[in-house]
C-alpha cells in the first residue's frame, strides 16, 4: 500500500480530531493523551506491514476508553519492535512511555525496558525476539501488569416475589474482587456456591468477607450461607496474584430469600 | 525442507500460542487455549509451500504483547485471543487459489473454529427434531419434538419440511451430526461463489459477516446461497431457464422467507429475455390474475386455498398494512437493517460498502449477470422488510443471517474493487469483527434491546439503536455511508477521507448522550430490579405498539436505584409508566399514573373482531416526570429511588438536568 506523505499527515490529523472529539464529548481526561501518540503511529505506519494491527488498536482505543491502554501498549510495543524506520520506533516508544506514565500500570518496568531496547537495537532479526523474550522474563520473574481498575466489581441482582438472585461475573487475576450488596430493605438468607480452581496447590485462594467475619477457602467447591441486612456487603476476593501456568478463577452463583 | 519453512513457522507459532496462553495464565486454557493453537497447527499442515504474508510477524508479536497486558482489563484476553484468529482469516484469504481444494483448504481452520465455538441454537434443534420426526432417524436429544412459540403443533413446526429432510442423514452420526449436511452445503456454496468470482472473494464471503454468522450451522442460508449461485452460473437458453425456475421453487420450499428471492429470479429471467418494453404486459396480466385469485380466496372463500401463516388468512393484510398504513416505519426498518449496531448489515460487515461501490463497475461490465443478481437480492431484502416489519433481523438467532442470501451479489461487487486500498481497509475491519466473535462466541447473538454484544465486550454502551429509533441518527448514519460510497467511487486524492468517515462512524456509535437507559444501568446503580419483559427474547416485544425497549420494573421491597452524580438544585427527569404505583425518590413520594393507550385505529380496522388493549405494562403510555432534588434527598452522594406502594412502576430512562426545569 503506497500512499503519499500527505496522506500520512491526513490520517494523523483525522486521529487528532477524533481525540479532540472524544475529549469534548466525554470530558477531558489525561488518560486519553496516549491516543495522540497512537494516531501519530497510525499515520506513520500507513505503508507498512504493521498498519492493519495499528489500525485495529486505534479503532479499539477510540471506541472503548477501558481498552485504550491495552490498545496503545500493544501497538506501541509492536511499532518499537517491527517499525522499519527510527521515527516509527521512537513514536512507538512514546506511545508505550506515555501510557505507563499517565496510567498507573503495575509491573510496567519490563514493558518500558523492552520498548527502549527495541528502539535502540539496530538489527531487525534481533529485535523480533525482544517481545517474546521480554514476555517470558517478565512472566517468570517480574509478573505481568495487573488490572488497571482497583475498584471492585459489583454483582447485579434481581428480586422476584421475595427471591433474590445474583448475577456474578467470574473472578480472576484481571478482576480480583466482586461485591454482593444486600438488598436495601428486609433481612435476607443468602447462599453462595463457589467453584474455584486453576491453581496447582491447596493453599487458600479466596477470601469470603461479610462485615467483620472472613473465611479463607482453598480451591474446590463450597456452598455457604449467611444472613444479610441492609448495608451488608459480601465480598469474594481472589487472593492469588499472577503466577505462570496458573489460571486462577472463581465461578460463583448466589441467591437468597427474604426472611 | 526450505520449501516448507513457512509451514514450519506456522506450526511453531501454534505451539507459541499454546505456551504463551499458559505462561500468561489467560482464562479458558482448556478450550480457547487449545482450539486456537490447534487451528493454527491445521493451517500449518494445509499451507503446503505457500508463502506467508508480511503481516505474520507483526501479528505474532501483537498476540504476544496482547497476552503480556491481558490483565489490564477483564476482556483483554479475548482481544488478545482474537489477534491470532484474525491472522488465520487473513491467511485464508491470502492462500486461497484456483488449485484443487485451494478454497476449501483455506476456509477449513476458521470453519472448524466457528463450528466448535457456535452453540447449537434453538432453530437447529427444531430442524433436528423435525428431521428426526420426518425421517424416523432418531437421535438421543432430538427424538422428541417439542412445541415452540409459533408452531402449529408439537409435531408440525413453523419451518417447511424440505431442509429438515435434507439434513436428516446427518443424524445417523448422532446428535452433533445435525451439522454434517449443512456443512457440506456451506462448502459447496463457497466453491460456487469461488467459481462466480474468485477464491479470495469466496473466502471473504464465507469468513466475514454476514456469511460467517451461520457458516456450517444447521441453517438454510448457505444452501440458499448455493442454489442462487447455481442459477447465476447456468448458461443462457430456454432449458436453463426451466432449471432456474425449478431453483426458485426449491428456494420457496426451503424457507418461505426466500419467496422474494424466488420472485426476483423469475423477474430477472424475464428481464434477460429478448423483447422490448411490451414484453412486461404479459407478466403484469398474470400478476393481476394472481392478485385476483388471492382476493377471491381471502374474501369469498375465507382462505380455503392459500392457508398461509398456519391458517391465518389475514396474513396478507400484514403486507397491506405495512406498505399503506405505516410506510414511514417500513422506511425506518430498511434504514436500521443497514445501520443498527446489533443487527444491521454494515456494522458487522463494513466490507459490504466496498462491495456496493463495486456493483456500479460490475453492472457496466456484466449487465445480464448483474440483473440476475441484483433483482432477486433487492426483492428479497424489500420483501424481508415489508413481510417481517420490525422483526426483519430475526434475533435472537445469529446476527446477520437474514442477509446471507444476498452474498453472491456482494461477492461480485467486491470482486470489482478487490485491489483498491479502501476495500482492503474495510475488509480488515470486518476480519476483526469475525475474529472477536470466534474469541467470544456470545457475540454471535443479540436481543434487539439496544445493547450490542460486541460493544458490551468492549465496555461501550451506544445510544444508537433501532429500538430507540431516532430518525436523526439514522440520517447521520446514512450520510456517513453515502460519503464512504462517494469516496470509494472518486479519484485517489479523495480516498484518505475514508479514515475520517471510519473514525467518525466509530465515534458516533460509541457516543452515549448521557442519561441512563433501563437496559444499560449498571449494578452499581440498580439492585434487585428486573427488566420487563423478564426474558430477553425480542419475540416478546414484536407486537408492542408503543416502544420495543425493555423497562426496569420496580415492584417490591429491596429493589432500588441508587443514582450517583446528583446535586442539590438538579432536576431528575424520569420516563415512567404505571397504573398508580408510588415511588420514593430521595425523601419525596411520587405517584405515577399514566394512561392506558388506545389501540391505533389502523389496527382496529384489521380483522373482524373489536379489539382493546389489555392493561399490560407495554400498553401504558410512558410519561416524563420531573423531580427537583433538594439537599435532604441526597444520602452519601446518591439519590435513592425505591418502590413505595401500589402497582409496579416501569422506568425507561432517567436524565439528570443541572438546575431547575420549568414545568
Amino acid at each position: 500500500m503506497k500512499i503519499k506523505d500527505s496522506s500520512e499527515v491526513a490520517v494523523m490529523l483525522t486521529g487528532y480530531t477524533a481525540w479532540a472529539a472524544v475529549n469534548l464529548f466525554r470530558g477531558f481526561s489525561s488518560a486519553s493523551l496516549p491516543l495522540i501518540a497512537l494516531f501519530t503511529l497510525l499515520g506513520m505506519s500507513l505503508n507498512t506491514s504493521i498498519f492493519p494491527l495499528i489500525l485495529g488498536c486505534s479503532l479499539l482505543g477510540l471506541i472503548s476508553p477501558v481498552l485504550m491502554p491495552w490498545a496503545v501498549l500493544v501497538s506501541g510495543l509492536l511499532a518499537c519492535t517491527v517499525g522499519i524506520t527510527m521515527k516509527i520506533r521512537i513514536t512507538g516508544f512514546v506511545a508505550v512511555a506515555s501510557t505507563l506514565w499517565l496510567i498507573p500500570v503495575s509491573s510496567s518496568i519490563p514493558l518500558a525496558v523492552v520498548a527502549a531496547m527495541a528502539v535502540l537495537i539496530g538489527k531487525n532479526r534481533l529485535r523480533y525476539f525482544l517481545i517474546p523474550a521480554g514476555f517470558i522474563i517478565s512472566a517468570l520473574i517480574f509478573g505481568l501488569p495487573g488490572p488497571l481498575t482497583v475498584k471492585p466489581v459489583i454483582a447485579g441482582s434481581t428480586i422476584t416475589d421475595g427471591i433474590l438472585t445474583y448475577d456474578i461475573p467470574k473472578v480472576n487475576t484481571s478482576r480480583n474482587e466482586v461485591l454482593l450488596p444486600a438488598p436495601f430493605e428486609g433481612v435476607w438468607a443468602v447462599w453462595i456456591a463457589l467453584e474455584a480452581g486453576g491453581v496447582r496447590d491447596s493453599i487458600p485462594m479466596m477470601a469470603i468477607r461479610l462485615g467483620d467475619e472472613m473465611l479463607l477457602l482453598p480451591s474446590g467447591t463450597d456452598t455457604l450461607s449467611f444472613t444479610m441486612v441492609p448495608g451488608d456487603t459480601l465480598a469474594i476476593t481472589l487472593m492469588r496474584g499472577f503466577r505462570p501456568f496458573n489460571h486462577s478463577v472463581i465461578h460463583t452463583t448466589a441467591g437468597g430469600e427474604r426472611l | 525442507m526450505r520449501n516448507h519453512l513457512q509451514s514450519l513457522l506456522m506450526a511453531v507459532f501454534a505451539v507459541w500460542i499454546f505456551a504463551v496462553w499458559r505462561l500468561a495464565g489467560m482464562p479458558s486454557p482448556g478450550f480457547a487455549g487449545r482450539i486456537i493453537p490447534a487451528a493454527w497447527l491445521l493451517a500449518a499442515i494445509l499451507n503446503g509451500k505457500r508463502q506467508r504474508g508480511r503481516w505474520f510477524v507483526p501479528m505474532a508479536l501483537s498476540f504476544t504483547a496482547g497476552a503480556w497486558v491481558w490483565m489490564l482489563y477483564p476482556g483483554g484476553w479475548i482481544i488478545s485471543a482474537a489477534v491470532p484468529v484474525a491472522g488465520l482469516i487473513a491467511w485464508a484469504i491470502s492462500i486461497s487459489d484456483n488449485s484443487r481444494f485451494g478454497t476449501i483448504r483455506a476456509v477449513l481452520p476458521v470453519l472448524l473454529l466457528s463450528l466448535v465455538t457456535a452453540e447449537i441454537n434453538g432453530d437447529e434443534v427444531r430442524f433436528a427434531e423435525q428431521a428426526s420426526a420426518l425421517s424416523g432417524i432418531s437421535s438421543e436429544r432430538f427424538s422428541e419434538a417439542n412445541f415452540r412459540s409459533g408452531d402449529i403443533s408439537g409435531n408440525e413446526g413453523h419451518h417447511t419440511p424440505l431442509f429438515p429432510l435434507l439434513i436428516a442423514p446427518g443424524l445417523l452420526a448422532g446428535d452433533l451430526g445435525l451439522r454434517i449436511i449443512p456443512l457440506i452445503f456451506a462448502l459447496i456454496g463457497i466453491l460456487l461463489l469461488a467459481k462466480l468470482t474468485s477464491p479470495p472473494i469466496a473466502v471473504v464471503a464465507a469468513l466475514l459477516y454476514p456469511g460467517f454468522g451461520i457458516l456450517g450451522l444447521a441453517m438454510t442460508g448457505w444452501l440458499a446461497v448455493g442454489l442462487f449461485t447455481v442459477g447465476i452460473l447456468l448458461p443462457e437458453g430456454r432449458k436453463w431457464s426451466a432449471v432456474r425456475f425449478l431453483i426458485a421453487l426449491i428456494l420457496v420450499a426451503l424457507k418461505m422467507r426466500y419467496v422474494g428471492l424466488a420472485a426476483g429470479i423469475f423477474i430477472a429471467e424475464y428481464a434477460c429475455m429478448p423483447g422490448g418494453k411490451r414484453k412486461w404486459i404479459t407478466p403484469l396480466v398474470w400478476m393481476s390474475a394472481g392478485a385476483l385469485v388471492l382476493a377471491v380466496d381471502r374474501y369469498l372463500l375465507h382462505g380455503m386455498i392459500f392457508w398461509s401463516r398456519y391458517g391465518n388468512i389475514g396474513a396478507f393484510n400484514l403486507i397491506w398494512a405495512n406498505i399503506f398504513h405505516r410506510p414511514l416505519d417500513i422506511i425506518s426498518h430498511a434504514g436500521w437493517s443497514l445501520f443498527d449496531p446489533e443487527a444491521g448489515l454494515l456494522f458487522r460487515a463494513p466490507w459490504v460498502l466496498a462491495a456496493i461501490s463495486g456493483l456500479f463497475i460490475f453492472s457496466r461490465k456484466h449487465s445480464a449477470r448483474f440483473k440476475r443478481l441484483f433483482i432477486p437480492s433487492i426483492i428479497y431484502w424489500a420483501f424481508l422488510i415489508v413481510w417481517a416489519g420490525p422483526s426483519w433481523h430475526g434475533l435472537p438467532a445469529q446476527v446477520g443471517r437474514m442477509f446471507v442470501p444476498m452474498l453472491p451479489l456482494f461477492a461480485c461487487g467486491l470482486a470489482s474493487v478487490w485491489k483498491e486500498k479502501e476495500t482492503r481497509l474495510l475488509v480488515m475491519i470486518s476480519i476483526a469483527v469475525s475474529a472477536l466473535v470466534i474469541a467470544s462466541p456470545i457475540c454471535r447473538y443479540n436481543y434487539a434491546d439496544g445493547t450490542d454484544s460486541i460493544l458490551a465486550l468492549l465496555g461501550v454502551t451506544s445510544g444508537f439503536s433501532m429500538v430507540r429509533s431516532y430518525s436523526v441518527q439514522l440520517l447521520a448514519a446514512l450520510f456517513l455511508a453515502s460519503s464512504m460510497l462517494l469516496v470509494l467511487r472518486k479519484e485517489e486524492k479523495y480516498r484518505v477521507f475514508s479514515f475520517v468517515i471510519i473514525f467518525s462512524a466509530l465515534f458516533f456509535v460509541s457516543l452515549n448522550l448521557g442519561g441512563y437507559e433501563a437496559e444499560n444501568m449498571l449494578p452499581e446503580i440498580v439492585q434487585g430490579a428486573r427488566l420487563y419483559p423478564y426474558i430477553s427474547d425480542p419475540v416478546e416485544r414484536y407486537f408492542w405498539f408503543n416502544s420495543r425497549e425493555r423497562m426496569l420494573e420496580l415492584s417490591e421491597p429491596g429493589q432500588s436505584i441508587l443514582l450517583p452524580g446528583v446535586e442539590a438544585g438538579d432536576t431528575l427527569s424520569l420516563q415512567m409508566s404505571s397504573g398508580g404505583g408510588v415511588l420514593s425518590i430521595g425523601a419525596e413520594l411520587a405517584a405515577v399514573e399514566t394512561e392506558l393507550m388506545e389501540m391505533p385505529s389502523m389496527y382496529m380496522s384489521i380483522g373482524r373482531t373489536s379489539r382493546t388493549l389489555p392493561d399490560l405494562p407495554e400498553n401504558r403510555l410512558m410519561e416524563m416526570f420531573s423531580v427537583p432534588i433538594e439537599d435532604y434527598d441526597i444520602v452519601n452522594g446518591t439519590v435513592r429511588i425505591v418502590h413505595h406502594s401500589g402497582p409496579p412502576v416501569y422506568m425507561d430512562r432517567i436524565d439528570i438536568t443541572r438546575g431547575r426545569v420549568l414545568q
